[in-house]
């Protein structure tokens, strides 16, 4: 009896093209906010979505940490390293121009040396990924990570602008692992997702790209529109970028905060159950609850923050929240 | 350890050395020389005051001008510190590493033609794209800079004798003064022997 003859079950069965649409409708909706609407899209996308996206992302790395890390204890260790070593580093290069008087020369050095550090990072989990089961030839990573060095010492300013954009894609590909192990059914809708972003990047740019330029006229416009790389790119409509950025990111957070609770977490995020590190005991248990309410708790202290002062608080939440960013890496390399 | 990585490691070190060797500028580390401040005369029109002072001592009108109103003093260029070179030498350090690890990870995979064709393809990349990028003047974003060429000359056109023009304050001037460069002020002024009277700058109602 061949294998195309066997019964399929109803988990192996596609998802009714309805799921896909849905989808598909939902990131038009989104590329249609943006572009109508970029810099409200962008302000209100931050303060409703920023904390819970961060808290359920937290939720999430915790449902994937194993029991007991046995042969991964290194593998964890250096990301962990990692996260908050790079942390502190990148809090450096922000704050260094004003703190530190660094002049630019002395800036771009800094710079240089901080990216390089995340990306030889990046390449050594790759690198001890390729030692794991399953095992994969991962040679191919440090010529890579190399050549994206070179690019990050030459054009430090497209770097981090390709940073910024590259970001909200992790969380993409985050979920299509995430599909492939739980839910292989649902990978044709995001196939669908993924491949509608191209047309839809390119309607916003005809959208913007003959209009009249962005000039916000306010410190928060200007803020938003510097994130979005309007300095770094002068050739491109910053009508655009922001428009684009904003998109991106709330896909980031669509993902995040409604895509992922659904498909990654076996229980509902407020509970730990089906948490591997709670099967150690219920100290560990108790760490986590305490874990969990510390960021519920950090969530509100933003949400008071946005209230009070949102430029401000928009600012300190950039960044702080590399932390985040730099937390999807080993996850999504552990999965690959 | 692989022999195949302390090989690499080996390479690449040794590559770095000699790159930076090559890309670093004599004098690196040695303080920077400050170049005198170039000075450059002023040609063509200028927006300037004109303050009309008595002086008793002057037995003639004298014409005071100020050096900075007949030449320019061009800053000195910026100077490109030891720091501002470490980026160009650090993305050619990686980028020569990312061709010899590519290369001895290629070398040690893949059947001989696929070896061939990648080393090829890697190199015409690079011989390629170093030509190109070497014909560029700039980044595509950026402006470029305008090309060398004669320096543009201004015609000059002899002057005409203007009318004689009664001037304010009731001053009047025989047909030569005196000019005398002087090193502070920003205006000109013209100082016309004579009892002490205050300063009248031109285009004040004469007293």
């Amino acid at each position: 009896m061949s294998a195309a003859a066997l019964p399929r079950t109803a988990e192996d069965a596609p998802a009714p093209p309805a799921v896909g649409l849905a989808a598909l409708a939902v990131t038009a909706g989104l590329a249609l906010i943006a572009c109508l609407a970029p810099l409200r899209a962008s302000i209100v996308a931050v303060f409703l979505f920023a904390g819970p996206h961060n808290w359920l992302e937290a939720r999430y790395f915790l449902s994937r940490l194993p029991a007991r890390a046995g042969r991964l204890r290194g593998y964890f260790t250096l990301a962990f390293a990692g996260i908050v070593g790079l942390s502190a580093a990148f809090l450096v290069l922000i704050a260094g121009p004003g703190v530190w008087c660094l002049d630019g020369e002395a800036w771009a050095v800094v710079h240089g040396i901080v990216q390089t550090a995340l990306i030889l990072w990046v390449a050594l989990l790759a690198h001890m990924r390729g030692h794991t089961n399953p095992r994969r030839d991962r040679g191919w990573v440090w010529p890579a990570a190399l050549l994206l060095v070179a690019f990050a010492w030459a054009f430090p300013s497209l770097w981090s602008a390709a940073l910024v954009y590259t970001h909200p894609l992790l969380a993409l590909w985050l979920l299509g692992r995430e599909l492939q192990r739980s839910r292989p059914e649902l990978l044709p809708a995001l196939r669908l997702v993924l491949m509608s972003l191209p047309a839809l990047l390119a309607l916003l740019w005809w959208r913007h790209s003959g209009g009249p330029e962005m000039s916000p006229g306010d410190l928060l416009g200007m803020r938003i529109a510097d994130h979005a790389g309007a300095g770094v790119l002068p050739g491109v409509s910053a009508a655009f970028l922001v428009s684009a950025h904003a998109f991106l990111e709330m896909l980031h957070y669509a993902v995040w905060v409604f895509a992922m609770p659904l498909v990654g977490l076996k229980s509902p995020p407020w509970s730990l159950d089906g948490v591997p590190l709670t099967w150690r005991g219920p100290r560990w248990r108790w760490i986590l609850a305490g874990l969990l309410l510390a960021g519920l708790f950090l969530m509100l202290v933003l949400w008071a923050g946005f209230l009070i002062d949102y430029p401000a608080a928009r600012s300190v939440y950039f960044a702080v929240a590399i932390v985040h960013v730099l937390a999807e890496f080993p996850f999504l390399i552990r999965s690959l | 350890m692989n022999p195949r990585l302390i090989a690499a490691v080996a390479v690449c070190v040794l590559l770095a050395a000699g790159v930076a060797v090559y890309a670093m500028p004599p004098g690196l580390f040695s303080p920077p020389v400050r170049q005198p401040a170039k000075s450059a005369w002023r040609v063509g029109p200028q927006d300037v005051k004109l303050t009309v002072v008595t002086d008793p001592k002057l037995k003639a009108p004298r014409l005071l001008i100020p050096r900075s109103l007949l030449v320019t003093t061009t800053p000195e260029p910026k100077r490109v510190g030891a720091a501002g070179r470490i980026p160009a030498v650090m993305a050619g350090l990686a980028l020569s590493s990312a061709l010899v690890v590519g290369g001895l990870w290629l070398a040690g995979k893949g059947g001989r033609r696929t070896r061939a064709a990648a080393l090829v393809l890697g190199v015409l990349a690079v011989i390629g794209a170093g030509t190109a990028w070497a014909d560029i003047p700039a980044p595509w974003w950026q402006p470029r800079p305008p090309r060398p060429g004669p320096p543009f000359m201004p015609p000059v056109e002899k002057p005409e004798a203007p009318p004689a023009l009664k001037l304010p304050a009731n001053v009047t001037l025989p047909a030569d003064i005196q000019i005398e460069v002087v090193d502070a002020g920003e205006g000109l002024r013209l100082a016309i022997p004579g009892a002490a009277r205050p300063a009248a700058p031109l285009g004040t109602p004469g007293r």
